[in-house]
């Protein structure tokens, strides 16, 4: 056990740290994949099955897909960036440093690790477990997630979505809806001709 | 089956909520005029939910796990009602006039609203990040408004990015806490902590999370994102940041440190008299230079947060009404000023420098002494409002102990009394070569002449004010 | 006692007539009109109650009278909390018998924006009585603060060249000052838990207390009085203000600062001020020798003026701290001399500037000639300046040297000898301009005053003859009040 936390955990990090260096944004996507796979292992070996698995589809499917699609869209220039963070690069490494060691230093005092969950894992599945939970006494902030995605999802429509003006598009309702009467204007042409 | 036991205990968030949801409905089916219909509709929904609050009586306290309703916080959720109400009223001939009049923007202004008083409610480290996260993805679309602007543009992104990072720090403090703790409740993390001794780790989640609410109050040294974020947002945007999430943020951090780190005072009472120390320098120093009015504001806004910590760390009931009685203040001032800044349009566009206010006592003679008090009451000078505020934090700054702050404050408040000058030099005494006349708005108008006299006779309801705070149980 | 408020009846009439100006409509001319009669009226008015005041006042009671009490704050319960005693009711008087005068002359100066100065000089007159007649320490320093606004905006809009920067150099001093008094006014209040002056007089601080709340709150002061090493803001002020505010500036808010000392200082922290009390004789002998110098060098009038005005503040505070009751008594006296003869001094150098749009020596010369009625009155008030024998200024002068000897015989000497030096440079000023032809300049044919200027000179000339002639009469008034000051001395 020890041994894999061991090894999940070295991979996350070290991945995690190739998806900020690594020349080649496709790379850096891959890294991120290797990164979410091996925490998902960690949510394993720590009992939580359903999130590792809510993790793989949700992150590395989805998420870490469309990356890699918009990545590939788009053709960034991250070598320009990169030169720009350079300049920011000492300060961020301090900063890093010092909450590694306070990190550390709080870890070394720690008297427990380990909280046993209280629900009996035994008689119940995990998902089971979390549903209980999710719908009773987190119920109210179960929702009010629910709420940031649809705020997101506003979001985005406020600001991609764009009328422009004079382009022709096809109104499928307005083009069935027509009458013969609205459309068409008969006009009497004299007799003479 | 706790959350349906006491459906009433949420009514007022409920009903925000259903509001945006009917709003967004109609306004994806109205065919024309849609922003002035779903600005009745957010209008009438934030009515509502107020006189919900008002008449349920107020001194109701009732509570949840994750939930709490005090007297206080439903005081605390009448004025953000109210200060949305004000927003949305003074922005409309802002809205309209450059164009970014979607129907979206009193939709998201709920959305964050109703983030808001969730944040005030929650007693819970969970719900509170939620509520957070609800309440700034709001405002980051919000920033974003002026799709066409590049400064708009420039702002969203780096609040956005800047605000996510604060939020995961925010989030990092708490699954330290619930690491030793296991439970992400108030109330039990109190307990916990008065018994346990892994003090190291806790205090760590502890400078997390108030980092994290730093940022989001815009306190030194987390400041960095205001001044552009402000500059590049839409005014009436940034009417709302400047104004709703501050009073906000700080009910929720006060919360935070008075109950669940309720014993490590002596901790976090140093990380924010650094903070105090620093964001009174910032603010003040910083503001000197500018030209750019709202960037301007923006340093006026660090500087002013400063001084509304102080009443924190004194940790007695009183000190923390004297930083209510300011944050008051401080919001009715600031949404005075800023529906001049949005009043102050020439030929068809914005002004944006100082000196574009140059002659405007001539030109709307009215408006410039209302600044002029509003401005006053900023700077701290009696006999107007800012001076009674600034004067109750320093009492507090002295009862509890901390007379070197008083005096750091007082020297910093010259110091930002200069700019505040400095504006009302460019309105009063510098040479009338062109005469900006500006188009005058009733809305702003109405909102500047109500400000301003709030500065001026808050001296005679002062007494009644205070002691009404004070009787508050925060 | 009689019941109806006349203290909040003298600061409420200005309020109400700067409210009245602020709504009269009409065009230009007519308003403008209008306004200086509104002004005048309403000082005059001012004037009438101040005088009702005097006369219902009674001389022989120790205790403040008129007294009016309603809370504002109940925390250390603050209170708008108002009262006179005989040394605040001569400033009072003063105050009043200058603001008419001021805007009698204004009908003449005043080109522009006179809505906005008519204003903003009730609201000054309102807020000065303010700080005369209260007795609660918060409400002072309300009023003691409040005064900045009026006359930042005077000097800053109405002012000369450098306006601008006179009138920042201004508030940004005085605020800096006033910010430590405030925490000394916390801290005052938080130890003895009350604000009201007459129940601080009785309170007893510890002495070691006493010395941080005096110091923190001589800053304020002395930035006021100016005292020396803080007194630059006010030649820049000076210079720049028009001449009514350079009248109201010297005649009556100059001595605000002096009467902060003597209404809080010295009353509530005896101990102190006898500690600092020969700090505060060596920096008055330093402003006395030293700004006498420097008046000497100016070119300026105005500025000289000026700085002769720092030096006669000297005096003042030299008396007061004196800490003896001739002391105070000259320095009082001296304070209602120099309130009228400075501000005479200001008005005469408006009334040449008016004519040749300068204020430099070198271009007058001869005066004498072409205005021979206002060199008479000149002359006078020089006099007076100077503390001739017969004009109100060598009372104050001699008492407060009497005083001052009293205790520090080497600084006495110094302070007198500014005296001398004073001559030497106001006498110089009269020659060099009225009295010698110079070569250089173009001889100007100057008009001599008209009659309401005359009328305006005579009544300031009056009153230095009459004060310097019978002093008792603001002697005997003040005496009572003064020997109340100096109860905590044993």
């Amino acid at each position: 056990m020890i041994l894999f936390f061991f090894l999940f955990s070295a991979v996350t990090v070290l991945s995690s740290i190739a998806v900020i260096s690594s020349r080649n944004p496709v790379h850096s996507v891959f890294f991120l994949i290797l990164a979410f796979v091996n925490s998902a292992g960690i949510f394993v070996l720590a009992g939580a099955e359903f999130l590792a698995m809510i993790l793989l589809i949700v992150y590395v499917g989805a998420v870490a897909v469309l990356f890699l699609f918009v990545v590939m869209m788009l053709n960034v220039g991250v070598d320009k960036i990169k030169t720009q963070t350079r300049k920011y690069m000492l300060s961020g490494f301090l900063v890093a440093i010092i909450l590694l060691f306070e990190l550390i230093f709080s870890f070394a005092n720690l008297d427990i690790i380990i909280q046993k969950p209280e629900n009996n894992l035994e008689k119940n599945t995990n998902t089971h477990a979390l549903g209980n939970v999710l719908y009773t006494d987190y119920f109210l902030p179960f929702q009010v997630s629910g709420c940031i995605l649809l705020v997101a999802m506003l979001g985005a429509i406020i600001l991609t979505l764009r009328k422009r003006e004079g382009v022709l598009r096809q109104n499928i309702s307005e083009q069935v809806s027509r009458t013969k009467e609205d459309s068409i204007k008969i006009v009497k042409i004299g007799k003479k001709l | 089956m706790d959350a349906f036991s006491n459906l009433n205990l949420y009514l007022p968030e409920i009903i925000i909520f259903l509001g945006a949801l009917i709003s967004i409905v109609s306004g994806a089916f109205f065919k024309n005029n849609k922003y002035n219909k779903v600005l009745f509709l957010s209008f009438m929904t934030i009515t509502i939910s107020f006189s919900f609050i008002l008449f349920s009586d107020i001194s109701n306290e009732s509570s949840s796990n994750n939930f709490v309703n005090t007297t206080f916080t439903n005081i605390v959720k009448l004025f953000v009602l109210t200060l949305a109400i004000g927003v949305l009223y003074v922005s409309n001939g802002y809205i309209k006039s450059n164009k970014l009049n979607l129907f979206e923007y009193p939709i998201l202004l709920l959305f964050a609203v109703l983030g808001m008083l969730l944040m005030i409610s929650a007693n819970d480290l969970l719900f509170l990040y939620i509520s957070i996260e609800l309440q700034s993805l709001s405002l980051y679309v919000l920033v974003a408004l002026n799709r066409d602007s590049l400064k708009s543009s420039e702002a969203a992104l780096k609040y956005f990015i800047l605000g996510s990072i604060a939020s995961a720090i925010i989030l990092y403090g708490i699954s330290m806490t619930y690491s030793i703790t296991g439970t992400t409740n108030y109330n039990l993390i109190k307990e916990f902590s008065f018994t346990d001794k892994n003090t190291l780790i806790f205090s760590f989640g502890l400078i997390l999370i108030l980092s994290g609410m730093a940022f989001k109050l815009s306190a030194a040294p987390f400041h960095m994102w205001t001044p552009d974020v402000y500059e590049g947002s839409p005014s009436s945007v940034t009417t709302i940041l400047i104004t709703i999430p501050k009073v906000v943020v700080f009910v929720a951090l006060v919360k935070l440190l008075n109950e669940p780190f309720f014993y490590f005072k002596n901790l976090w009472q140093q990380i924010i008299i650094i903070i105090i120390v620093l964001s009174m320098a910032v603010g003040s120093i910083a503001a000197l230079r500018q030209e750019n009015i709202k960037r301007l504001f923006a340093y006026g806004t660090i500087a002013n947060i400063g001084y509304v910590l102080i009443g924190v760390i004194s940790n007695s009931n009183q000190g923390l009404s004297s930083s209510i009685l300011y944050l008051v203040i401080y919001t009715i001032a600031s949404l005075g000023i800023f529906s001049f800044i949005m009043m102050c349009r020439k030929e068809n566009s914005q002004v944006v420098h100082l000196q574009g206010l140059v002659g405007l006592s001539q030109s709307n003679s009215f408006a410039a002494i209302c600044m002029v008090m509003l401005l006053l009451s900023m700077a701290g000078i009696p006999p107007f409002a800012g001076f009674f505020a600034k004067f109750y934090i320093f009492i507090a700054a002295v009862e509890s102990g901390f007379l070197s702050l008083a005096i750091i404050g007082v020297i910093f408040s010259v110091i930002s009394a200069f700019y505040y000058l400095k504006i009302i030099k460019i309105m009063y005494m510098d040479s009338q070569e062109d005469i900006n006349i500006y188009e005058v708005d009733n809305k702003m108008y109405l909102m500047l002449l109500i400000t301003s006299l709030v500065m001026l006779v808050f001296i005679f309801f002062a007494n009644d004010f205070i002691n009404f705070l004070n009787k508050l149980n925060i | 006692m009689i019941t109806f408020p006349l203290l909040s009846t003298i600061i409420i009439v200005p309020l109400i007539g700067a409210i009245i100006a602020f709504l009269i409509k009409g065009d230009e001319a007519n308003v403008s009109k209008n306004l200086r009669e509104l002004a005048i009226w309403t000082s005059l008015v001012v004037l009438v109650i101040s005088i009702i005041i005097l006369l219902q006042f009674d001389l022989n009671s120790q205790n403040f009278q008129f007294i009016e009490k309603k809370t504002i704050l109940s925390k250390f319960d603050i209170s708008y909390h108002l009262g006179v005693d005989s040394v605040s009711l001569i400033f009072i008087l003063l105050t009043t018998t200058l603001f008419p005068i001021c805007f009698l002359y204004s009908k003449l100066s005043i080109k522009f924006r006179t809505r906005e100065f008519v204003i903003a000089m009730l609201a000054l007159e309102a807020l000065t009585l303010g700080v005369f007649c209260s007795l609660d320490i918060v409400l002072f320093y309300i009023f003691f603060e409040s005064l900045l606004i009026p006359m930042f905006l005077i000097i800053g809009i109405w002012g000369g060249k450098n306006r601008i920067f006179s009138s920042f150099k201004f508030f940004l001093y005085t605020l800096a000052g006033s910010v430590f008094f405030l925490i000394s006014i916390i801290f005052m209040a938080y130890t003895s838990n009350t604000t009201s002056i007459p129940q601080l007089d009785n309170y007893y601080f510890d002495v070691y207390l006493q010395k941080w709340l005096w110091f923190g709150m001589f800053l304020s002061f002395a930035i006021k009085v100016p005292m020396w090493p803080f007194h630059t803001w006010l030649p820049d002020a000076h210079v720049e203000a028009p001449t009514i505010g350079s009248m109201i500036l010297a005649g009556v808010l100059l001595k605000v600062g002096a009467f902060a000392f003597l209404r809080i200082s010295l009353p509530i922290l005896p101990e102190a001020s006898i500690y600092f009390s020969s700090f505060i004789m060596t920096l008055s002998a330093i402003a006395v020798v030293y700004t006498s110098i420097v008046a000497f060098a100016q070119t300026d009038i105005k500025k000289l003026i000026a700085y002769s005005s720092v030096a006669h503040m000297g005096y003042v505070t030299a008396g007061i701290f004196s800490i003896s009751k001739i002391g105070i008594q000259g320095s009082l006296f001296q304070m209602i001399s120099h309130g009228i003869v400075s501000a005479g001094l200001f008005l005469s150098i408006g009334l040449l500037y008016e004519r040749t749009k300068s204020r430099i020596m070198d271009d007058y010369n001869l005066i004498i000639k072409s205005m021979p009625i206002f060199s008479l009155f000149f002359i006078v008030l020089v006099l007076s300046s100077v503390g001739l024998p017969g004009t109100s200024g060598f009372i104050g002068e001699l008492l407060v040297v009497i005083g001052v000897f009293k205790n520090f015989l080497i600084l006495g000497f110094i302070i007198s000898s500014g005296i001398i030096l004073g001559a030497v440079y106001m006498m110089s000023l009269v020659r060099k301009i009225i009295f010698t032809g110079s070569n250089s300049s173009t001889v100007t044919e100057l008009t001599d005053l008209n009659v309401l200027e005359i009328l305006l000179m005579l009544f300031l000339v009056f009153f230095t003859l009459l004060l310097g002639l019978f002093p008792n009469i603001i002697l005997n008034i003040t005496e009572t009040s003064v020997i109340e000051i100096l109860k905590n001395f044993n």
